[in-house]
């Protein structure tokens, strides 16, 4: 039995992403954009109902929910080739909604609002599945419904369903076009407070990261957000491919994050992967080995978070998982890891195992690949907290001017204080601290500072 | 002649012509006187009649003293004859001047009268009662058991060596003449016509018995009386009668004057007190004993032949042994053939009849008949003499000898001839077996009624597990080490023919293949293209074998005289009509000429030129192999083909491994997983039925059909000197229903191993399980219920030390798993997976499937020298369990001193792991866990 895996897509940026994600499983099982098992694919052993449930003999539907405050996105999805692959029952648009106009707060609201609504949705969901593992939601942090919407949903599922596993996929604003959204240091922080406290497991998806990938390694010049997506949907295709191709290796989603989390709030992930290709690119076969593949895959510039390299502070690695995809000999595995540890190419944390591991799994044989092996790597990585503290800068030099904060005023949660804003900033600052106390080795004897 | 008047005329004219003296002078008187009176008184220039009567008398001596009586009477016959005949001078009277003129001139004439060959019509008409027609050979074998015959006599060319000749002039007796014996160098083809002639003619000689016939009859007449018994007196022989009696006793004539017979061990002896005239004893003895070792062998190999066909041999009565007895006769016979043409031929003179020639005669027989004899002492007579001989161990003896001596034969260069029959009788031998082989290999029937095979059924068809394994045996093998024989690959301590040596093993697979599908009823499948029998598709392989059998490699320092040779060899074998064994023949003395240059005769020393020569045995070897790798092929892929379409082998077994080995993990995973929340929350998971349920359940989704082969038992308890929780799973028993032909490879063996297995991973997969399953909110859940307050950072330093570890006993279980999981079953799958895609035969599946099991058991560490480790795992795993029930009864329960114990614990755990890891991996007997170790480096490191 596979442990069953909802996805929730929220806002432009979460459908956009989550539609590309479709689109590459779709591929990978050979399910066509209607939902029909191909001819060729009817005698895989690959594990569809992880993502998708059977309506019938060959008709497969995406165990996904599609939310967004206006309807542009899911519109446009409704009419692409894809418009038969959902069940319409699991989409909410609001049919009038100009959306959340990039407000957190208006997001918030309108998802407490709709909570019936949504979550009708995602109780019929839940229990359509016989053995739902977790949750996996896609949004951005940035804008209104994603980050905003994306909080509510975040803190009612930890509320609904306390034993299921909650992991995001979270696109972080891209810094080289701050005026973009000009509030997006308070959604931001609004939202990051909740993926602390409400989520088991965040994948960071930094869209600087993804653009200058885009830019410099796929030499696109000005990269629109499917081609960023594409990225996106392979990550997110690639960190789940152990639980939809049966194996030796972990069969579910907690088994493969487990280790990656050390302590309840350490749970920002980065991802890198390599080789990466556009389909223009494709002709370029390479003859990759495991150490090519875990060597690259340490190298910053395969990473998918932007973080400043110089600092002062040592941040290292607190865990790694290696997902090696493709034929692979296993001994070369030990090989490779032997040579990382030797050349130290990987700094890990002073007090506590270096947790190296490494998963294979087998690519799907629906899809050409100009690569023998393509591997992704998920780690936790003090520097993430760049990115927070990042955050955290802008937000007070925003709240020290006092600006656009009548947006949130309007807003119930936000009218008679901004205590919201003060308690937000006072967990990622905690956050960013504990990131801090894990690169010394006095971690696990030193006090963070605590909430009252 | 005196004319007196006319005559003076003349002798004046003469005198007065020759000397000037005219008549009337003194001197011309005297000179007529002298003349007339020797006209008158001398006779000058007639015939002297006295002169020619003593001629002829010292030529009739002369006859006499060369023993050339005959002529001597005839000459002097015809003389006297011719002088009374009254023919000449017009005068009715005998013994004229005439008469003696012509004898005179006759006897001028002839030279060398005696050197003459002379023949006389009475000589011949005396002869004629020594019978040239005579019927020999129905004579002597008269009273002899007919022998079946049919085979050509093969045209044996002897050439009478210098040796021959040196001891003719030796025994020739008349060597006073020096001119004789000047001629006798000169020409010695013809002086050993006039001895043959001489000697045979058996004549005038006191010495010599006149009739040994005779003389053997009245010597036994004297014994039977009973009188002169110890007398022996020494007789005399002539040698054609020795070379009679000779040939008789070839021919198995018991009875002779010369020899003696043991009719109990058939050996013949030569008699002593026999002569020769020319010869010495000792050097006569020499010869004879040569033939009569070679007739003691004759006629041993007959009595083992007639003994054979009689049945007196029942206890070793076999195919190989009838067999070789037929090859045995066929030499006999043809033997028997040639001695009787051998007489013949002594008869009509084309032979002369010396020992020494007839021994020559018979040489290419012996050499042959020296290695039949040789194979029969060596192989045959061992046996004779027990008592409860084993027919298969005598059979194989004997085709073991045979090769040997035919390897023998052909790497010393023997004759071709001899070569030919020994190869004969060897293929004639080895016929049987090749039947054998040839039935079992096409119709999956063993039949060998009298059990001479050295394969033999040992269990009638039982079809079940041990059908592969319990097929069939060595015979030779000894009793006590074939209970310890569980493997099905035969070693070779036993006496195997050397021919089989190379092949028995794939024989006895194929046959093994071909029963199997007589029992899967596709024997037809596996029928070939052609419907030669194995016998003759060998012999067709074997000759075209000795055409091909070009040298291997070339030395690289080609001589002048090797290139040659070369060209001659391809001369020779591009001409059609030369036989393959001349071609042997000559490659081998080719080989051997060359043999002679350094640099072979360096790898001679190297023992490397072996291959050089047409080595028989090997060349016959590689035929039956060829033939042997045919059919094994052949049914081998057969049977592969049958087990993978009609009994889904390798669904099969990859049902095992997905289920066993949980390899497909989603597929036990409902299961497990149901399994180990049960286990979790200590609720009751022993009930079988709901197992088995449940195990069905999960199982049904994938495979519909073949889900209920799988049954889940559990065992009483687990004796366990100290019980830990984890302990707990190996009560579990997985059991797979298979049916025949898969539990010949599936058996109960690998099942136990199997379970094993999944025991141990089912402990990991609880373990992994267990710690991967903590949610952080379960930790403070009670705390939340109560109070923040209490929540001070005594207890923040206590949940980081929880929570360090949590990762410290995730990172061991972890490291566990993947090793497990990728470095062992991953790995070790995937190589199973290409050697099974290999194997050719389902010996090798079979092989395969076992080492990867033991593969997999022995790096799991289940094999109890690993013990210790083993149980280091079990604790670490038990940890896990242990982890999470203090994790899930809260923050609060826990307390410092438990962390610190489960810690404690923990951390010696893993470092009496790795001291034994480290010294594993220094003793290199697994390799793989290098890796294991460097994952738990990491742990002790900061510990
Ligand atoms: N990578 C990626 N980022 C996107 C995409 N669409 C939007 N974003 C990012 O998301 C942020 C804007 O959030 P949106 O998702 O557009 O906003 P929303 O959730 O729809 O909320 P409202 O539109 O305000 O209701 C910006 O930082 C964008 O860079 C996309 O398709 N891919
Ligand atoms: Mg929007």
């Amino acid at each position: 039995m596979p442990r069953d895996i909802i996805t929730l897509q929220v806002g432009q940026c979460g459908n956009q992403v989550g539609m590309e994600f479709w689109k590459q499983l779709c591929a990978e099982h050979g399910i066509n954009p209607e939902g029909i098992l191909e001819d060729f694919a009817t005698e895989g052993i690959d594990r569809k109902d992880v993502f998708f449930y059977q309506a019938d003999d060959e008709h497969y539907i995406p165990r996904a929910v599609l939310l967004d405050l206006e309807p542009r996105v899911i519109n446009s999805i409704m009419n692409s080739a894809y418009s038969n692959l959902f069940n319409p029952e699991n989409i909410y648009m609001s049919k009038h909604g100009g959306g959340a106009g990039n407000s957190w707060a208006s997001g918030y609201t309108q998802g407490e609002r709709l909570y019936e609504e949504v979550f009708d949705i995602i109780d019929r969901e839940a229990e359509g599945s016989d053995s739902l593992e977790g949750f996996l939601l896609c949004h951005s942090i940035a804008g209104g419904t994603g980050s905003g919407m994306g909080s509510y949903i975040l803190e009612k599922l930890n509320d609904r369903f306390p034993k299921k596993l909650i992991q995001t996929y979270s696109v972080f604003p891209n810094q080289d076009e701050i005026s973009d959204v000009v509030v997006q240091p308070y959604n931001s922080l609004l939202t990051l407070k909740r993926l602390t406290q409400n989520a088991d497991c965040v994948n960071v998806l930094d869209n600087t990261a993804l653009h200058r990938i885009a830019v410099e390694r796929l030499h696109i010049e000005n990269p629109t957000f499917q081609q960023i997506n594409h990225l996106v949907s392979t990550v997110m295709s690639a960190s789940t491919t152990t639980l939809r191709v049966p194996g030796y290796m972990n069969n579910d989603l907690i088994g493969l994050i487990s280790s990656l989390i050390p302590t309840p709030r350490l749970h920002f992930l980065m991802t890198g992967y390599t080789p990466l290709t556009t389909d223009s690119q494709v002709a370029n076969v390479r003859k990759t080995t495991v150490l090519d593949v875990m060597r690259r895959l340490l190298q910053p510039k395969n990473m998918m978070v932007s973080t400043p390299i110089n600092r002062q502070a040592n941040h290292c690695y607190i865990s790694i998982l290696n997902i090696i995809q493709g034929e692979v000999d296993p001994t070369q595995v030990h090989k490779s890891l032997q040579r990382i540890r030797e050349r130290k190419l990987a700094q890990f944390i002073p007090w506590g195992p270096a947790s190296i591991q490494v998963a294979l799994s087998r690519k799907s044989p629906y899809i050409q690949s100009s690569h023998r092996v393509s591997g992704l790597m998920l780690a936790n990585h003090t520097s993430i907290n760049t990115l927070f503290s990042r955050t955290l800068s802008s937000y007070d030099k925003l709240r020290k001017r006092g600006a656009f904060l009548d947006q949130f005023r309007k807003e119930a949660i936000f009218s008679d204080n901004l205590d919201e804003f003060d308690d937000a900033r006072n967990v990622v600052q905690m956050l960013v601290d504990e990131y801090n106390a894990a690169t010394r080795p006095d971690y696990q004897t030193r006090k963070v500072a605590t909430k009252k | 002649m005196a004319q007196n008047s006319s005559n003076k005329k003349l002798i004046s004219e003469l005198i007065s012509q020759s000397t000037g003296f005219q008549t009337g002078e003194e001197n011309f008187q005297i000179c007529l006187k002298y003349a007339a009176s020797n006209l008158r008184f001398h006779r000058y220039l007639d015939v002297d009649r006295h002169k020619v009567k003593c001629l002829l008398n010292g030529l009739y001596e002369k006859f006499t003293i060369h023993s050339a009586q005959p002529a001597r009477e005839a000459l002097k016959k015809a003389v006297s004859a011719f002088l009374n005949k009254p023919e000449f001078e017009k005068k009715n009277a005998p013994e004229t001047d005439t008469h003696y003129s012509i004898l005179s001139f006759l006897l001028e004439m002839s030279s060398r009268p005696t050197s003459q060959h002379y023949s006389f019509e009475e000589e011949d008409a005396k002869e004629d009662d020594i019978n040239v027609n005579f019927d020999w050979y129905k004579y002597l074998t008269e009273d002899l058991d007919p022998l079946p015959t049919s085979f050509s006599d093969s045209s044996v060319d002897s050439e009478a060596s210098d040796i021959e000749e040196t001891i003719i002039a030796e025994a020739e007796p008349f060597v006073r003449e020096e001119e004789i014996s000047q001629q006798v160098e000169a020409n010695t083809a013809m002086l050993r016509e006039l001895l043959v002639d001489r000697y045979w003619a058996g004549e005038d000689n006191s010495l010599l018995l006149a009739d040994t016939d005779f003389a053997h009859d009245w010597n036994g007449h004297l014994r039977s009386l009973g009188v002169f018994e110890s007398f022996q007196q020494d007789t005399y022989m002539t040698e054609y009668q020795m070379v009679r009696e000779v040939i008789w006793m070839l021919s198995g004539a018991t009875e002779s004057f010369l020899f003696l017979y043991n009719e109990q061990q058939a050996v013949f002896s030569i008699k002593k007190c026999v002569n020769l005239t020319h010869t010495t004893k000792t050097s006569l003895a020499e010869v004879l004993i040569k033939f009569t070792r070679l007739a003691t062998k004759v006629s041993q190999l007959r009595q083992f032949v007639t003994r054979l066909l009689k049945g007196d041999l029942l206890s070793l009565e076999c195919q190989t042994y009838q067999a070789f007895s037929v090859a045995c006769t066929e030499i006999l016979t043809q033997l028997d053939v040639f001695s009787h043409q051998l007489s013949h031929r002594i008869q009509n003179g084309d032979l002369s009849g010396t020992l020494i020639s007839i021994l020559q005669e018979y040489n290419p027989y012996q050499q042959i008949i020296h290695i039949l004899h040789t194979i029969y002492t060596s192989a045959i007579c061992p046996n004779l003499a027990i008592a409860k001989p084993s027919v298969s161990t005598a059979a194989t003896q004997l085709l073991i000898t045979c090769n040997s001596l035919l390897n023998e034969a052909s790497l010393q260069a023997v004759d071709t001839n001899t070569l030919t029959t020994l190869t004969r009788v060897f293929v004639r031998t080895l016929a049987p077996y090749l039947h054998i082989i040839d039935e079992w290999l096409t119709n999956g029937n063993l039949n060998d009624p009298y059990l001479e095979f050295v394969i033999k059924k040992k269990n009638s068809k039982c079809l079940d597990e041990t059908f592969w394994d319990m097929a069939v045996e060595l015979t030779t093998c000894e009793p006590a080490e074939s209970t310890d024989r569980i493997t099905s690959s035969f070693s070779y301590n036993y006496s195997v023919p050397e021919l089989l040596k190379g092949t028995l093993t794939r024989i006895a697979i194929s046959g093994k293949s071909m029963e199997m599908l007589a029992q899967l009823g596709k024997v037809s499948f596996a029928v070939g293209e052609s419907n030669k029998s194995l016998l003759s598709a060998f012999v067709d392989k074997f000759c075209s074998g000795l055409n091909w059998g070009e040298p291997k490699e070339t030395p690289a320092a080609a001589e002048g005289v090797e290139k040659s040779a070369e060209l001659t060899l391809t001369a020779v074998s591009s001409a059609p009509d030369v036989s393959p064994l001349l071609h042997a023949n000559f490659r081998a003395l080719f080989e051997e000429g060359r043999s002679m240059t350094p640099v072979d005769e360096l790898r001679a020393l190297s023992g490397q030129n072996m291959y050089n020569m047409v080595n028989l045995g090997q060349l016959m070897s590689s035929s039956l192999e060829l033939l042997v790798e045919e059919r094994y092929n052949r049914v081998s892929q057969c049977l592969l083909h049958v087990l993978k379409d009609d009994c889904h082998i390798y669904y099969f077994l990859s049902l095992v491994r997905k289920v066993y080995l949980l390899e497909a993990g989603d597929i036990m995973y409902e299961f497990l997983w149901e399994l180990f929340d049960k286990i979790r929350l200590d609720e009751d998971w022993k009930d079988v039925l709901t197992l088995n349920v449940g195990l069905h359940e999960c199982l049904e989704k994938h495979f519909p059909k073949h889900f209920f082969r799988f049954s889940i038992s559990l065992a009483d308890d687990v004796r366990k000197s100290e019980f830990l929780p984890i302990h707990m799973l190996e009560k579990f028993h997985l059991h797979y229903e298979v049916d025949w032909p898969i539990d010949v490879i599936y058996n109960s063996a690998c099942e136990e191993q199997y379970n094993r297995i999944f025991q141990f991973l089912l402990q990991l997969k609880l373990a992994k399980h267990s710690i991967d399953n903590l949610k952080f909110d379960a930790l403070h859940k009670k705390l939340t219920d109560e109070s923040t307050a209490s929540y001070d950072t005594g207890d923040e330093l206590l949940e980081k030390s929880i929570y360090l570890l949590r990762m410290k006993i995730l990172h061991a279980v972890n490291s566990i798993h993947d090793y497990i999981m990728t470095t062992i079953l991953y790995h070790s799958s995937q190589q199973f997976e290409k050697n099974v895609e290999a194997a050719t035969d389902l010996e090798m599946i079979m092989m395969v499937h076992r080492n990867y099991l033991n593969q997999v058991f022995n790096r799991c560490f289940l094999h109890p020298k690993n013990a210790v480790i083993h149980g280091c795992l079990l604790k670490i795993l038990n940890t896990a369990l242990i982890f999470q029930k203090m994790w899930d009864s809260g923050l609060e329960t826990t307390t410092w001193t438990k962390v610190e114990e489960i810690s404690l614990s923990f951390t010696k755990c893993i470092q009496i792991l790795m001291s034994f890891i480290t010294s594993l991996i220094k003793t290199g007997s697994l390799p793989h866990l290098e890796s294991l170790a460097l994952a738990f480096r990491d742990t002790t490191a900061v510990s």
